[in-house]
Order: C-alpha cells, then sequence, then structure tokens
C-alpha cells in the first residue's frame, strides 16, 4: 500500500474521480478540475499524476478501445479503489479541518 | 506515434514525446482530444496558448516527484550563478539580444543565411531517419522486419515462405511472426463498377502483433487461412465511411473482391493502414507445401521481439537459423543472409543500416556540413568585421579586470544568440512550408507510418548543429580579436593593434562567388526551360489523351491450378488481357486510337546517350542524347504513324524468352536528322553508352518513323529511338488513349471495360496526358526553383562577404582615409583604397563562375532538357547580375568612406 497522505493536486485529482463517479480517464478529470477548482491542468499533468496514484495503489486503471476521435488511439480509465482511498481522504481532511479550527472569522472579515 | 494524414499541432506530440514511452499514444489521444474540444469553446488565441503550453506541462509533470505534489524545481536553464570560469549569466544572453538590434543587417544577413542553411544541410539524416521510423503502434520500436538478402544480386530476397514457417517455429526471440502481401485489389460495387483499393494478405497473427484491435466486428482467425473456408475480409475505417456510408451493421455484409464476394467480418479503427496505406486485409492462404523452397509469393514477415529480447540477440538468432537453413537448402539459400531490420527498410526493399550502408547519404551530409562550415566562415567574416570595431571596449574590460576567457564566453553568447535564434527560425519554416511541400510532391502512395515532419531528436539535432555553428562563426573570429599580440600593441599604440582577413576569407570569398554565378546559370536556365508549358507546341494535340496503366494481379493458385505452370500461365493471361484491353478500347465509339507501350510518349522516355557504330565516338563522348522508350510492336500502327523507311516492328522482333537479346530498332526522323546527320538510316547499328544503365549490345536501325510527340518539355529537341516489346513482356503495360471528348469523363469507362475484360485486373495510374504532363512539370519546376534560391542564397552570401570586407576596410583605414581627404586625394583614390581588395575577389570569383557555368550549360544543353537558346548570353547576364548586385552591397560601405572627414580622423587620433 502506498503512503497515507496526498499532496495536493493528488488530492484534487482523486476528489474529481470521485465526482465523475469514481471512474473516468484525464480530459473529463482535467475538465472538471477547472470547473470545480478553478485548476487548470493539462490532461498530461492529469494522466501522470492518475498514474503515479495508480503505482501507489489508489487508483486501477484500464485500457478503453481506440477511438477515431482520437486518431484511433486508445483511452486510460483509471478507477478509485475506495479501500486505499476514503481512509487517505479522511486523514487529509481531518489534518485540514485541525489547522483551519477557529480560523474562520479571517474568511469572514475579507 | 501518429496516425498520418492527421494534423496535430507539433507541440501536442513533442508534449506526449516528453513523457514515459508507454504513455504518450495515449496522453497524445487526450491531448488531441482536449485539443478538438477547444475547439468550440475558445478563440483560436487561447487555443494556440494552451497548445503551446502543454510541451512545459507535460516536461513539469515528468520531472514532478513521486509524494507530496510539490513541483520538484530546477534552476533556469543555463544559469549559474556566479562568475567562475566563462561565467555566463542571463545578463550576457540580455547583451547578445541588444547587440543584435544595434547591428540589424548583420544579424538578418546571418540570421537568415543560417536559418536556410542549417535545416538544409541536416536534410540527409533527416532523410536516413525514416528508415528507422517506428510502426504508428503500440511500442512500435519493438516491431521489426525479416528478411533474407540476397548477397549476389545485392536486392532483398522475399520468396520466403517456407523461412516464414521456419522461423515462426524456432525463433525464441520472437513473440508472435506474421508474413504480409500488398497488392491494389480491385473493388466492385453493385452496379458493377471497380474501384482500385489497395489491400494485404496477412496471417491473422499481425493483428494481435501489432496490438490492433478491431473497431467493429473481429480480426481475422487462423482459421480464415484455411483453404476452402469462407472468403472473408477486414476493412479500413476510412473504406466503411467511404463505401459504406459507416453503415452499423456492416458486419456480415458481402463485398465482392477480385472474382470472389468476401463477407466483411470486421472494421479496423482510424489511422491503421498496415503494412502500407492499406484499407483491407485478407487472410493469407499460401501454404508452403504448394511450393518449391524459394519459390512463392513476395513476403514481408514481421515479427514482434520478446520482452526483454534485444535487436541484437534476436539478429544473432536468426543469423543462425539462417546459416542452417543455408545448409538445408543450399540451392536456393547459398548466397542469403537472414537479417532483422527497420520495417522501413523492409517495406522498401531498401539496404540495411549500417554505419555505412548508405554511404552515398553519409558522403552527402559530409559535403552539406562542408558547406555550412563555408558558411559560418563567412559569417564569422562578418562577425570578425565587426569584433574589430570593438576592439577598444574589449581592452577595457580587460583592464577592468575581465579575463580572456571571459570576454570570449561574452561574444559567443552573442554568437549563440544568433545562431540559436537562427536556428528555431530555419525550423519553423522547414515545418510550416519545407515539410508540406513536401507531402504535396509526395502525394499518392506514401506508406502510412511515413512522417516527414520535423521529430523531437531533428529538433535537438538541429539545435546542437546550430550551437556548432555559433563556435566557428563566433568563438574563432573573437579568439583571433581578443588574442593578447593585439592587445599588447594597442596598449603601446603600435601598428598591429589590429585584426586582419586573411587568406581564408579571399578564398571563401572568391569560391563563394564562383559558385553562385555557376549555379546560378544552371538555374536559370532550368527555370527559362521548364517554367511555361510548351507541348502546345508539339505536334499531338495531349488535351485529348488518357494515359493508363493495366496490372494484372499475381494470385495464389486455387488448388485446380499446378503451382509450377502457374508462371506460364500467369504469363498468358496477361498477355490476352493486355490485348484484349487494346482491342476493346479500340471497338469503343469515344476512342480514336489506343495502343501500348512502357512509358508514355513525350513524358517518360528516359533520354540516353547514344554511341554510333565507325563513328569512333565513345562511352564518354557518345554520338547525342535521344529519348529511348520501349514499345508494344503494333504501336506505330495503332498510333497511326507513318513509316518513312524500312519497315515497323514485327512479331519476330520479340520472339524468345523475356531478357533475350532483342536487337530492332526503329527511329524517328529527327533522329536521323540530329543523331545521324541525314542519309540512309537502315542497318545502321549503335548502342547505348556503357555506365548509363544500358547493354553493350549492339542494335541495328529497321526502319524510321514520323517524328511524333516524343518531348512535350522541349519540342525542339525530339529525336527518339523505339525498342519493341511482346504483350506479355511487361506488367503493368501502359496504355495511351486519344478520345474525342473530354479524357476525365472517359476514365470511368475505362476502368468499366478494364473490369468486363478480367475483374482481377487493376486500372492504375489513369489520368488525363495533361495532369501527368502537369506533374511531371511540377517536379521539374520545383527542382528549378530549390537550385535558383539555393544559388540566390550563394549569391547573398557572396555579397555579404565583400560587404564585410569593405566594411572591415573602412573601419581600420578611417585615419589614413581622413588624412588623405585633408591632402586633397580625389574621391576616385579614395575609392579605389577602400574598394580594391574586394573588386578583386569578385571579379576572380565572377571569372572562374562564368567557366563553372559554361561547363554546366554546355553538359545540361547535350541531353535534350534544358531550352536555353544562347548559353553565351545566359552565362554573361548573370555575371552581369552578380556584379551589379554585389556592387549594390558595397556601395553603402564605400559611400560611408567618401563621407569620412579630416576632423574624425583626427578625433580618432
Amino acid at each position: 500500500m502506498g503512503r497515507s497522505r496526498f499532496g495536493e493536486l493528488e488530492e484534487q485529482v482523486v476528489l474529481a474521480l470521485l465526482q465523475l463517479g469514481g471512474e473516468s480517464y484525464a480530459v473529463p478529470v482535467a475538465e472538471e478540475l477547472e470547473k470545480r477548482a478553478g485548476r487548470d491542468a493539462s490532461p498530461a499533468t492529469v494522466y501522470m499524476v492518475m498514474r503515479r496514484l495508480e503505482e501507489q495503489g489508489f487508483l486501477e486503471s484500464r485500457v478503453g478501445t481506440p477511438d477515431p476521435k482520437r486518431g484511433g488511439r486508445p483511452r486510460r480509465f483509471y478507477r478509485v479503489v475506495e479501500k486505499a482511498v476514503v481512509p487517505a481522504l479522511a486523514e487529509s481532511r481531518r489534518a485540514r479541518l485541525a489547522l483551519w479550527e477557529g480560523l474562520e472569522p479571517l474568511l469572514e472579515d475579507s | 506515434m501518429t496516425s498520418p494524414g492527421e494534423r496535430i499541432p507539433r507541440a501536442l506530440r513533442l508534449a506526449a514525446w516528453l513523457l514515459p514511452r508507454d504513455a504518450r499514444e495515449e496522453v497524445l489521444g487526450d491531448l488531441v482530444e482536449a485539443w478538438h474540444a477547444r475547439e468550440q469553446t475558445q478563440s483560436r488565441w487561447r487555443r494556440t496558448v494552451w497548445t503551446l503550453r502543454q510541451p512545459v506541462e507535460a516536461l513539469r509533470a515528468r520531472l514532478r516527484p513521486r509524494s507530496r505534489g510539490t513541483a520538484y524545481r530546477t534552476p533556469p536553464l543555463g544559469v549559474i550563478r556566479g562568475r567562475r570560469g566563462l561565467g555566463f549569466s542571463w545578463l550576457d544572453v540580455k547583451l547578445g539580444v541588444r547587440m543584435l538590434g544595434k547591428q540589424p543587417i548583420l544579424t538578418i544577413v546571418a540570421g537568415l543565411t543560417l536559418a536556410l542553411g542549417i535545416p538544409s544541410a541536416l536534410m540527409p539524416t533527416h532523410a536516413i531517419g525514416l528508415y528507422n521510423l517506428d510502426l504508428p503502434v503500440e511500442e512500435g520500436d519493438r516491431v521489426v522486419g525479416l528478411r533474407n538478402w540476397d548477397l549476389e544480386s545485392n536486392q532483398p530476397f522475399l520468396r520466403n515462405l517456407h523461412d516464414f514457417h521456419v522461423w515462426r517455429e524456432t525463433l525464441g526471440s520472437f513473440q508472435t511472426l506474421a508474413a504480409v502481401r500488398s497488392d491494389p485489389w480491385n473493388v466492385h460495387s453493385p452496379d458493377g463498377r471497380a474501384v482500385e483499393v489497395r489491400g494485404a494478405e496477412v496471417t491473422a497473427s499481425v493483428f494481435p502483433l501489432l496490438r490492433a484491435p478491431p473497431l467493429l466486428g473481429r480480426t481475422l482467425l487462423a482459421a480464415d487461412e484455411t483453404a476452402g473456408t469462407a472468403d472473408v475480409v477486414v476493412i479500413s475505417e476510412d473504406l466503411w465511411a467511404s463505401r459504406f456510408t459507416r453503415d452499423p451493421e456492416i458486419v456480415g455484409k458481402v463485398v465482392t473482391i477480385g472474382r470472389r464476394p468476401h463477407t466483411i467480418v470486421g472494421v479496423m479503427p482510424a489511422g491503421f493502414y498496415f503494412p502500407m496505406r492499406d484499407h483491407l486485409w485478407l487472410p493469407l492462404r499460401a501454404h508452403a507445401d504448394d511450393y518449391a523452397v524459394g519459390a512463392g509469393p513476395d513476403l514481408f514477415v514481421v515479427g514482434r521481439l520478446t520482452d526483454g529480447v534485444s535487436r541484437s540477440q534476436a539478429e544473432a538468432e536468426l543469423r543462425t537459423v539462417g546459416a542452417r537453413l543455408a545448409m538445408e537448402w543450399p540451392e536456393t539459400h547459398a548466397g542469403l543472409r537472414a537479417e532483422l531490420v527497420s520495417f522501413p527498410i523492409l517495406a522498401l526493399g531498401e539496404r540495411a543500416a549500417g554505419p555505412m550502408a548508405h554511404w552515398e547519404v553519409v558522403l552527402l551530409q559530409l559535403f552539406a556540413f562542408a558547406l555550412l562550415a563555408v558558411v559560418c566562415g563567412n559569417i564569422g567574416t562578418l562577425i570578425l568585421a565587426r569584433t574589430a570595431t570593438r576592439l577598444n571596449e574589449i581592452s577595457v574590460r580587460t583592464a577592468l579586470g575581465a579575463s580572456r576567457a571571459r570576454i570570449l564566453g561574452q561574444l559567443f553568447i552573442e554568437s549563440l544568440v544568433l545562431a540559436t535564434g537562427a536556428t528555431l527560425l530555419g525550423l519553423l519554416i522547414a515545418q510550416e512550408v519545407a515539410v508540406p511541400v513536401g507531402y504535396r510532391l509526395l502525394e499518392g502512395d506514401l506508406p502510412y507510418w511515413f512522417d516527414i515532419d520535423l521529430s523531437p531528436q531533428s529538433i535537438l539535432i538541429a539545435l546542437g548543429v546550430g550551437a556548432g555553428c555559433a563556435v566557428l562563426a563566433g568563438v574563432l573570429p573573437a579568439m583571433k580579436a581578443t588574442s593578447p599580440r593585439i592587445h599588447q600593441n594597442l596598449q603601446r599604440n603600435t601598428r598591429g593593434a589590429t585584426v586582419k582577413f586573411g587568406a581564408l576569407s579571399t578564398i571563401l570569398i572568391v569560391t563563394e562567388v564562383a559558385l553562385s554565378v555557376g549555379f546560378l546559370c544552371f538555374g536559370t536556365a532550368a527555370m527559362m526551360s521548364f517554367s511555361r508549358d510548351r507541348s502546345a507546341e508539339s505536334e499531338v494535340a495531349v488535351e485529348r489523351y488518357v494515359v493508363a496503366s493495366l496490372r494484372t494481379p499475381w494470385v495464389a493458385p486455387t488448388g485446380d491450378e499446378d503451382a509450377s505452370a502457374y508462371e506460364a500461365l500467369f504469363r498468358t493471361r496477361t498477355a490476352q488481357n493486355h490485348e484484349e484491353l487494346r482491342d476493346r478500347l479500340a471497338a469503343h465509339p469515344s476512342v480514336r486510337r489506343v495502343a501500348m507501350g512502357r512509358h508514355v510518349p513525350g513524358v517518360e522516355f528516359p533520354d540516353r546517350p547514344i554511341v554510333l557504330e565507325g563513328t569512333g565516338a565513345t562511352d564518354d563522348a557518345p554520338s547525342g542524347w535521344a529519348a529511348a522508350g520501349q514499345v508494344h510492336v503494333d504501336y506505330f500502327r495503332d498510333m497511326g504513324m507513318r513509316i518513312v523507311q524500312g519497315r515497323g516492328f514485327a512479331i519476330a522482333d520479340v520472339e524468345g524468352p523475356p531478357g533475350a537479346p532483342r536487337s530492332a530498332i526503329v527511329v524517328n526522323e529527327a533522329f536521323v536528322e540530329r543523331v545521324l546527320g541525314g542519309g540512309n538510316a537502315l542497318g545502321r547499328r549503335l548502342r547505348y553508352a556503357v555506365g548509363t544503365g544500358g547493354a553493350e549490345q549492339w542494335l541495328e536501325i529497321v526502319g524510321v518513323v514520323e517524328t511524333f510527340g516524343t518531348n512535350f518539355t522541349n519540342p525542339a529537341r525530339s529525336e527518339a529511338l523505339y525498342q519493341p516489346l511482346g504483350s506479355a513482356d511487361l506488367h503493368p503495360m501502359r496504355y495511351i488513349i486519344e478520345v474525342a471528348d473530354d479524357p476525365a469523363a472517359f476514365l470511368p469507362t475505362l476502368r468499366t471495360i478494364a473490369a468486363d475484360v478480367d475483374p482481377e485486373a487493376i486500372i492504375q495510374s489513369a489520368q488525363p496526358l495533361t495532369d501527368l504532363l502537369a506533374l511531371s512539370l511540377l517536379e521539374l519546376r520545383a527542382a528549378s526553383i530549390l537550385i535558383f534560391v539555393l544559388s540566390a542564397i550563394g549569391m547573398l552570401l557572396a555579397a555579404t562577404g565583400l560587404y564585410a570586407l569593405m566594411s572591415f576596410t573602412v573601419s581600420q583605414r578611417t585615419r589614413e582615409i581622413g588624412i588623405r581627404t585633408a591632402l586633397g586625394a580625389r574621391a576616385a583614390d579614395i575609392v579605389k583604397t577602400i574598394a580594391q581588395r574586394a573588386l578583386l575577389q569578385l571579379m576572380a570569383g565572377v571569372a572562374l563562375g562564368c567557366v563553372f557555368g559554361w561547363l554546366i550549360l554546355d553538359e545540361g544543353t547535350n541531353d535534350s532538357e534544358f531550352a536555353v537558346e544562347s548559353v553565351p548570353g545566359l552565362v554573361a547576364g548573370v555575371a552581369v547580375a552578380v556584379i551589379v548586385f554585389s556592387a549594390l552591397a558595397c556601395l553603402s560601405p564605400t559611400l560611408r568612406g567618401l563621407r569620412i572627414q579630416p576632423t574624425e580622423a583626427l578625433s580618432e587620433s
């Protein structure tokens, strides 16, 4: 099993994947990141992040059928391994909330 | 990595290339999809910015560490803080850019020269790179070709059906092996029309080998290879779209290919056209049992290397098995060498790549680099002239403590900025202009894996060569300008406190002027000869002709034919097809005349040097040149050409097996007049000059025909000779057909008649003669424009060298010129001081160039391609143009010299 915590981009990619139903490929995930988090990530970046998450055991992948729209190139679909991802996300969220504790008024002021 | 035909921005390909090999295809697919999506939602500008950002993003993603998501920071490229060693900094780069802006003429001339020179010099390497292209399939670099090379004939030996079976059973270095043969096929519409489609007979293993799953249905199965099973076919996505309007129910439908109906069992995805540009895949049903060893169809054998096995290991195993087979089958395999080659080399039948396998390309590359070195030498001269004007600045910096290495470093960075900028501009020109023109010229049957786009490797090599040019053109002059001797003399303010133009620069300038005059003569002659369509001057109404070839495909015996007798049957069938098509066409009401041959007259007859018997002519000094074509024995009758003397061809002239000596030839009246010098031609003997592809065999003139359409590009040079062909001597056979109406409108009729003659026979390259003529002229015109442009660049270089020399002279002799002006020297004397050396170099170069140009044109006008009315006039015209152009380049430094005032000279002192 891989590490128990994500970097910021890794966390966002996993969350975007979950928002997309738990399985998708780089292009929709990049779009989801832009739509929800305003993060302009390249499909290449997202692909490489998901590939590394797979190596760490957080995701699994399969190759789709070739698509003429992509010049006959296949898509690689990544699926969230919930058993590994949920504890890591919970840990990440807990740490973040703990750090935010008592700081909410700062946001109200801004 | 990509499918040809698809125009994907280079930046996206580069982005994918920067990622791990096994991720490239998928990421490129993602990028292409995202790029297409942006077409709808983003402005063109934003989309371009997004595209250009992708390689940077890909590189960042690649360098991203495995944990935490914090981007890995590297220092910006090339910035090394501190001042040790050469101590480069961004400031040097900024200063370099500023210096370029201060000297715009030098920047433009040197920049454009390098921009054109560097990519041109790398063309041979780029061409060699085409032989090593990977197939655009998953892990395409692991797919290789296996073949036998015939050491005696120095050609590939492809009748390797038996070898294929042995290789497949014994070689452990390959996961899978497959055999393929690609051929054109006739695909018939329900309305009976036939269309030529390229298709391949393949073993079923080819699809798993290429890791190519179908888009619809299935690929071929091993069971499909068994004779007697149902005829099945897999089609390409293109064919599915164009012929079957993307019918979702296509699988199971029947299409007639050749003589037989075939059931479509699958559709391959877009971009898959293995092995060449094929649209059909049929099971290969050639079995070793049906053929003797070394017989059977020509096959390409491809294999995918087993994981962990290198190419050299696989080749060693293949060689061992090959040596065993040579002992087992000595009659056919003694002179064969089994070898492993890249797929392009296999498909193109080229020699295997080795260090010196393509020695002519290596030689060309060395020549190109030598030319580039000359270019750099010239730019170095310009930079030296500029550096000489900065001696004081260099001295001051030295006095302030800058080391020589530091000053050299800064001067190097200046030339590096120039060379890098020029290389990038050159690559842009190559990608956006040269590559599209290349595709246009090569358009036609290009293999699908053929890709002349610049690869990331080519870009890196070009940048490396650019850096080399910066060293040649920047560092060497800088070393000269910063030599300790010059600075000692500067300190003492004595003579010798200057740099000098040596003999090398004189040789460079004279050579460049000479070459530019010579090649400009050639380029101008070529432009004059091919710039206009001269076919209207010919006696043939070219706009009424159609040309086409009929190809009877070699089909494996179906079981009811004896394989050993198949070749004789095939010859008979070919001859029947050729004659029947001609006769049916001749009977068609739209056709005025139809004739057969190897070459289309007027366009395709090759020019050959002729040696006449009894004239003292030799191979080196032939009697003359003539267009030499091979035509069917009935050609003169069919074309309605009048026999002026003697006879036309007869069947007896072509009896005997193919390749047997045939001595009878017929010449035309122009040949009699210009090559023989008139008189009785009958019985005279001639041969082609040895070393030009001709045999030493003597040929005898048996007849003379009227001069009729033998040279459309230059009808003034129409001397031709004809050699006879029998109906079975040639496949494909070329047809030339005169029609009453529009030739283009006759093409469908031609195909229908041909399909009626033999459903498997293919009509190839059918087109109006005017189209063929336009294409041949397009190639000649493109070549002549290229020569002209290169010569013009040479002239620009030469003029630049002269400009540099004169500018340098004026800078160095400012004080002398000022004093002489004060003493009352005339303007003419001042001009002489400044321009004497440059003028001498110019005149020497022009004189040499005129001799060179004369020699080239004298040779060129002999081979009947050039239409130049007066060689001396043309050479003189080019010489005058070069002198005027060079004089214009020298005008500015001359005027600067004339404007020097005595006060200016005094202030310099």
